[in-house]
Formats: structure tokens, sequence, C-alpha cells
């Protein structure tokens, strides 16, 4: 049953947020039903759920599939030569590239307008461990350049009328970061 | 009493699907935890990637984080992770044995949702999905047979096995999976995209996925048709999954999810997800029934596993 209900909440959620963009959150609070299930919110209820599990719906890739985020890593030396344009932080393990470019999703915020927002600092923040992170693995590097970009690959509409349309990246985000700004337990 | 012998004793062919889920989900969360170990300080320990004190913020204080405990034990967090990286891998060991399951499970359960919350943003479905098997396994008799629960408290475990409906414990499973694909093939359904071929396409170029085996898919914008049908392919077996139910469809029905899952290993590179989804459906819907074949120089008769239509 609780599965049901949070299944029917997500599934509301999403479809608001797909088709509606601009006013999803005012359309979701009127929503009689999705209203009604706003239950799942409360502490306790949602403590319980997720020590289950079922925290979560389960339209994945759905109704839309997620655009996806790139980062470009460039090092520089003190005098800034160029040193390597890296894409992501080393890893040791793949499971955890892919854990990684989960919260990647986050930096749809940056498309967003507020720059104060605590939802953009949260971005700055999680891209400046990335930053540092490749900034830790090149002894000579003393700065790193970190971009954010949203990825977007032709459509297929899009090839109809024009086969040789390539992939198209938004600059959404690019800043500076050096040796001496890393956090202490980086240093 | 000797493990041997308890191995001997035939499983009831309605037992074993028990038997396979406490072991499968075992080794998986092993191997899952495994793969990830060497950069856990990265992702959840002092240098993760976006802090823990960040993400702390949108965890309710009533969940108990690994960041949060070691916060209040005053243990360094990476000391504190090798220690609950041990005491995980002997869980998870003792969970795959059947020794003390459901309590270990729950240990499991526990530690698993500690890790997942210390840092939420670097969680995926298949998170979602184990949490969901480890809570399973807390009250399953998933032990009554074939482990050392069942050779250390074998009345109780036989006691048990007489009175647990295990075709109603399986029935259940069975309605859990029907829900979620069914939710999963409607949230498809109502995305345009999906219906057109679109996404499916979105899905194959996204620049992560699709590295592992690199395989040429350029061509498929040619044939919008076939990506369509992808589309409409998926969202008719997962929403129509409960049609597995019929048993003269069960064993197509099970063979197209559990393709669709290959295909989004191969495709996605998702491993770790598309396993655990073949693990529930086989769980779920795989045709367990005894089997008598011999192992080795032992020469004894084991039951396995099979399907038999």
């Amino acid at each position: 049953m609780t599965t049901l209900l949070i299944n029917v909440k997500g599934t509301i959620s999403s479809y608001i947020e797909f088709y509606h963009t601009e006013d999803a959150e005012k359309r979701k609070r009127e929503n009689r039903v999705f209203s009604s299930l706003e239950f799942a919110e409360n502490k306790a209820v949602s403590t319980f759920l997720s020590y289950t599990g079922l925290d979560t719906g389960f339209g994945f890739f759905a109704p839309n599939v997620a655009s996806e985020y790139l980062t470009e890593f460039t090092l520089f030396s003190t005098d800034s030569t160029l040193i390597e344009t890296t894409y992501f932080p080393k890893m040791h393990q793949k499971e955890s590239v892919s854990r990684i470019r989960t919260a990647y999703s986050m930096f749809e915020k940056y498309m967003e307008s507020d720059p104060d927002s605590l939802e953009i600092k949260r971005c700055d923040i999680f891209l400046k461990g990335l930053a540092s992170k490749v900034l830790l693995e090149n002894e000579r590097a003393e700065f790193v350049n970190a971009k954010v970009q949203l990825y977007h690959y032709p459509t297929l509409e899009q090839l109809k009328s024009n086969k040789t349309m390539a992939p198209i990246y938004v600059l959404l985000k690019s800043k500076n970061y050096t040796r001496d700004e890393l956090w202490e337990n980086y240093k | 009493m000797n493990f041997g012998k308890t191995i001997n004793n035939q499983v009831p062919s309605n037992a074993l699907f028990l038997v396979f889920f406490r072991i499968s989900v075992a080794i998986f969360v092993l191997v899952h935890f495994m793969a990830i170990y060497k950069d856990l300080p990265y992702l959840f320990g002092e240098m993760a990637l976006l802090p823990n004190p960040i993400s702390d913020l949108f965890v309710f204080d009533t969940i108990l984080t690994h960041f949060r405990l070691s916060e209040s034990l005053g243990v360094p967090m990476g000391a504190y992770l090798n220690v609950i990286t041990f005491i995980f891998l002997f869980f998870t060991l003792l969970l795959a044995m059947g020794c003390i399951t459901q309590f270990s499970a729950l240990v499991l359960l526990i530690l698993h949702i500690a890790l997942l919350k210390t840092n939420v943003f670097f969680n995926y479905g298949v998170d979602y999905f184990t949490s969901i098997s480890l809570f399973f396994l807390c009250f399953l008799p998933s032990n009554v047979h074939f482990s050392i629960d069942a050779m250390l408290f074998k009345k109780l475990m036989q006691r048990l096995g007489a009175i647990v409906d295990f075709q109603l414990v399986r029935r259940l499973l069975g309605i859990f999976m029907c829900i979620v694909y069914f939710f999963s093939g409607f949230d498809k359904l109502l995305g345009y995209n999906w219906r057109n071929g679109e996404a499916i396409w979105k899905t194959i170029t996204l620049p992560y996925f699709n590295l592992d085996f690199n395989v040429g898919v350029e061509w498929l914008s040619e044939h919008q048709w076939l990506l369509a049908l992808i589309g409409w392919s998926v969202i008719l077996i997962e929403m129509f999954y409960f049609l597995i139910n019929v048993k003269g469809l069960r064993k197509y029905w099970l063979a197209a999810t559990i393709g669709m899952h290959l295909g989004i290993a191969l495709f996605l590179n998702l491993y770790f997800f598309s396993t655990l989804m073949i693990i529930l459906n086989l769980t779920a819907y795989y045709n367990f029934e005894a089997k008598t074949f011999t192992i080795g120089k032992m020469g004894k008769k084991y039951a396995a596993m099979r399907i038999i239509r």
C-alpha cells in the first residue's frame, strides 16, 4: 500500500515537472491527490520509508530521460602554462564514477536565475570538491579552471533537418580554484 | 551435525526461491560494497567531493548516518569507515551462510542506510532496491533451509518451515514487483519522448553511457521506427508485467524482462542495477524445482534449480 501511494505521488510530481516546468510547484500544491499524499514528507513517515527503501517512486528515466552535465578541468602551472585537460577526477573504481555522476544532476540548478540560492551554493561546493581532487592529482598544477556544461545531443527531429548536426555544449559555470583555496583536509 | 548432512536434506522446491534470494542478495551486497571500497574517502569520508556536513543538511535528524555517528563518537571518519567496512563484510558473510539471518539482514540494512544517508547525492536506483531487498530479508524466513540457522535451531526451523506459506510469501514478492514495473512503465508512457523513440535515442547517446562496449548506435537515427518500437516495448514489458502471473506467459515475460535488464547493462553500463533487478525477478518468478543430480566425489543427490517449462 505504502509503495502504491509513494508511486502515485512520484508519478504526479514527475508529470507536472515535465509538462509544466514554469509553475510546477504551484500546480503540485493545487493538485488534490498530490496534496493528500504530502504526509510522506512527515519526518516520522519519511524516516520509516527511508529504512524500508520505499522512499522513492520507480519511474526511472521517466517521463523523460534527464539531460547530462559535463565537467571540464584545465590545469595550469604557476606561470599559467596549460598542463592538462581532464573531464573527471580520477577514481579508483568505476562504480564510484557512477555514483559521483549521479550527483551531477544537481548542476541543473545553474540554469536557474537566483545565484544566491542554497542549491546553487551546494553546486559551487560540489564543483570545488571535484576541482580540488583534480588539482591534487597533479603536483605541478597551481590552479585549475573548472567548467560545467549542459550536453545536448541532437534529437531525432533535429537530425531529420540537419544530418550533420553536432552535439551542443552550453556553458553553465566556469571558475578558477587555486591551491591556496583548497579545504583544509585537502591540503 | 554437519553442513553436508543439512545440504543433503532436500529443500522443498517451493522454498528454494528464498534460499536463492538470501544468498544472491548477500553476495550482491558484498560485491557492490567492494566496488566502491577504495573510493570511500571521496564518497563518504573526510575527503568527500561533496562534504558530508553539506549533505547532512538534507537528511532528517531522525536518521542515523555514519557521519553523525562518527561525529558523536569523536572518531575520525577514516578510521570509523574502516571499522564499518569490517562489520559490513562480516554480516554479509553471515547473511549468505544464513547465520542469525534476520538479525544480520537488519544490521546490514541499518549500515547500508547509514552509508547512503551520509551522502544522499551519491545514491541511485540500485541503492533503493538494495534497501528493499535487505528490508525483506529482515522478515522473510529465508533461513528455514540451507542455512547455519537450520543446523543450529533445527527444531525451530522445522516448525517454522511447516507453518510458513512459502507460496503466499512468493506471491507478495510478485505483487511488489508488479507495482514496481507498472509505475516504471506508466511513467514512461506519460512522456511523449518514450512513445516516439526520442527517449531511447537520448539514453544511448548520453556521454557517460555506452562507454564500456561502445556499441555503434548512430545508424539508428535513420530508423526512428526502430527506436520507437524499442521504447514501446519497454513500456509494454513494464506496464503489463503483471501478465507474468499468467502461467502460459511467464517464461516469455521473464525472459523479456531479463533481456531488458541485460540491455540496460550493455548500453547504460548499469551492471549492479541490472543484476539486482534480475535477482528480484528470478526470486519472484523463476520456476525453482527440486531436481536431483550428482555432485562430484560425494555422490550425493542435491536439490538444484532449473526452469521446468
